[in-house]
């Protein structure tokens, strides 16, 4: 039913240009139970949100069943995550043109990719991208952890926006990107920078008491 | 990747303060950025103004003998032009390997299979960065392949790049835009030209097929079957690069062996294919252990023009450079000297553009010649002395045929690569001599003498 859903509404607002009316008519148009519907989704945007979502945990279930995914490392795993799913993303692309293209506050949206958030999160933990943990102190490195997820999914936020505007062949400048700017990205997470920056404030901290 | 970077090291290697410019560009493209997000201000053209500063200073810290040298080979002012060539080339080399997930990616878009569906096995790792692309080896049924893949988005790259330092070649030469624009249609031509992996595989296969008579030289197969616009697979080729090569203390008999095989291989080019490879740089060159040479990357190949060649070529004949009246007539004919030009600048242009020629056609006079670093030495101090003359300095007009500008540096990298190989060849103009010598009505020494 959920799947059926998405496919629904997506075609609706491709269709249409714009969300439909309300919850009752999407239902009626489609001959979906008003119940069945609240049981996958609270509202529209909660589709939305499913979209980007869904789409990223196919992205990693296809991934997983490849070769070169099992036995390269971590970054190289985010990497193939992060290509494969602005792949995906092209189906929907018309869709998700009209939703997000007048996105020019990147907080505008933000509930849309609440549920994205909390899966690229959850992914993330299973990798060991950063040196912040061991600090030996347990905040710190929870802070340090929450920070790098934080600016790994910031970066899937900028490339999404880019891929919006991309008007090159295939979006080549969207893989361009994404290469660029993750492995900088893991290059700044896997310096000691961080961790020394706590560790100097830790030092000042205590001085200071 | 390291071995093609120290390959390039030697010769090559002053391009190095180019990858310094570009990592200066991308802070200028940081503070741009910054400075938008703070201000709301979108000031481009300040953007560009301080690229062109990067760029332009160290243009100027690369005005080494070499790059002048490159530029005196026509008297053009194509130094600039050159850099270009070379910014890109070498850029190249220095651009961060591609990751797998990416490689992977781009073989995907680019043929609609994985790797793995298509070769029993593939090095995701980059064996040697192509121009614009990256090389890896793939094994099938025993055979090992090199599959030259195409950074995404490079052709769009290559022509935003190249309007970047547009302004400051026109700087550089205070030449207007207008009249720099033949040389930079021609670069920015041969640049795209390398993105074309289609016309590459036709060419490769066109010249290999061609050359395959020559003594000692062995090239890849380009399999058609498996290529694609972006992705090109071909024999891998065993054999080592010339630096690699030259540690390995090959006798002077196996070097000058060597070398001759490269000579041979650009005569019949030149006078017979009308068609060369224009990019020899050493790591297009592989050398065996049995003096054999593989040549590789058929991305750049610039075709004279009959007219170019007939008017160009006949300089390098002494019984040409005699003749007075056939050379006032082939300087005009290749854009050297004008017909405004007063008496005195012409006189000095032609003078000095004989003195150079006479220099570099040694070789032809000859019917052994020993490449030595003095010889290569003796023409930079040559190129210092033009150099120094006014009208080079600062042209009242763009210079030189812009066929030139490939075949020079082609000239420039053979000239090069015998010198380091330290070689005594048989360099003796082939009939061709006699054929152009024919065409201008020219009788030829060698005639008179027998008759």
């Amino acid at each position: 039913m959920r799947k059926e859903i998405l496919t629904q509404y997506m075609s609706y607002v491709n269709e249409h240009g714009k969300q439909p009316a309300s919850v009752f008519k999407f239902c009626k148009e489609f001959e979906i139970n008003e119940s069945e519907f609240y049981d996958e989704f609270a509202d529209f945007s909660g589709i939305e949100s499913a979209v980007l979502s869904d789409v990223w945990n196919e992205s990693i279930s296809t991934l997983q069943v490849q070769s070169f995914y099992s036995e390269c490392s971590d970054s190289d795993k985010l990497l193939s995550v992060m290509y494969a799913y602005f792949e995906s993303l092209k189906q929907h692309r018309s869709f998700l043109l009209l939703r997000f293209k007048d996105w020019k506050n990147p907080k505008e949206k933000m509930d849309a990719f609440k549920e994205l958030k909390k899966q690229v999160f959850l992914y993330l933990n299973t990798l060991k991208l950063s040196e912040t943990a061991n600090t030996g102190v347990g905040m710190v490195d929870k802070t340090l952890e929450k920070g790098s997820n934080a600016a790994l999914f910031s970066n899937l936020l900028f490339v999404f926006h880019y891929w919006l505007n991309d008007k090159s062949k295939g979006f080549e400048k969207t893989d361009a990107l994404i290469e660029k700017l993750f492995l900088l990205s893991f290059e700044l997470l896997g310096s000691k920078s961080l961790k020394k920056a706590f560790d100097l404030g830790k030092f000042l901290l205590a001085d200071l008491k | 990747m390291n071995t093609q970077d120290n390959i390039t090291s030697t010769k090559f290697g002053r391009a190095a303060k180019l990858v310094g410019t570009g990592a200066k560009i991308g802070g200028n493209y940081l503070k741009y950025y910054a400075k938008k997000s703070i201000t709301g201000n979108d000031n481009k053209d300040e953007l560009h103004a301080s690229n062109a500063e990067d760029i332009y200073d160290s243009l100027s810290n690369l005005k080494g003998s070499a790059l002048k040298v490159a530029q005196m080979l026509s008297m053009d002012k194509n130094v600039l032009p050159r850099a270009y060539t070379d910014k890109f080339a070498l850029s190249q080399y220095s651009a961060p390997p591609m990751s797998a997930p990416l490689v992977i990616k781009a073989f995907k878009n680019a043929t609609g299979k994985y790797p793995e569906e298509i070769f029993d096995s593939f090095d995701a790792k980059c064996l040697a960065a192509a121009s614009i692309g990256q090389v890896h080896l793939a094994r099938k049924d025993n055979k090992t392949y090199a599959v030259k893949i195409q950074y995404p988005g490079i052709a769009d790259s290559i022509q935003s790049d190249l309007r970047l330092v547009k302004p400051v070649a026109n700087a550089m030469f205070g030449l207007s835009e207008k009249e720099m624009k033949k040389y930079f249609e021609e670069v920015e031509e041969k640049l795209i030209e390398e993105t074309n992996y289609d016309l590459e595989l036709t060419r490769g296969q066109e010249i290999t097929k061609a050359c395959a008579h020559i003594n000692g030289i062995f090239f890849p197969k380009y399999y058609s079957e498996l290529s694609y616009s972006k992705v090109l697979v071909m024999d891998y080729l065993e054999g080592l690069h010339l630096k690699e090569y030259l540690l390995t203390n090959p006798t002077q008999e196996s070097k000058n062996k060597v070398a001759q095989v490269i000579w041979d291989f650009y005569e019949f080019q030149i006078h017979t294919l009308k068609s060369i490879h224009a990019d020899p740089h050493p790591g297009n060159f592989l050398f065996t252990a049995d003096d054999r040479l593989g040549v590789i990357d058929f991305g750049c190949i610039k075709v004279v023009p009959e007219d170019f060649y007939l008017n160009y070529f006949p300089l390098l004949l002494p019984e040409v450079q005699e003749n007075k009246e056939v050379i006032d007539k082939l300087m005009r004919s290749i854009e050297i000297v004008f017909p405004a030009d007063s008496l005195e600048v012409k006189n000095e242009l032609t003078s000095a553009f004989l003195k150079m020629t006479d220099l570099l056609s040694r070789p032809f006079r000859t019917e052994y010649f020993h490449f030595t670093q003095s010889f290569l030495d003796e023409i930079y101090q040559t190129g210092e002395e033009i150099y120094r003359i006014e009208e080079v300095k600062k042209p009242t007009q763009p210079r030189g045929s812009k066929h030139a500008l490939y075949v020079n540096r082609t000239y420039f990298g053979i000239y090069s690569m015998m010198a380091d190989l330290d070689a005594t060849i048989h360099t003796e103009a082939g009939t061709w001599r006699f054929d152009l010598l024919a065409k201008h009505n020219i009788q030829s020494e060698s005639e008179t003498i027998l008759a």
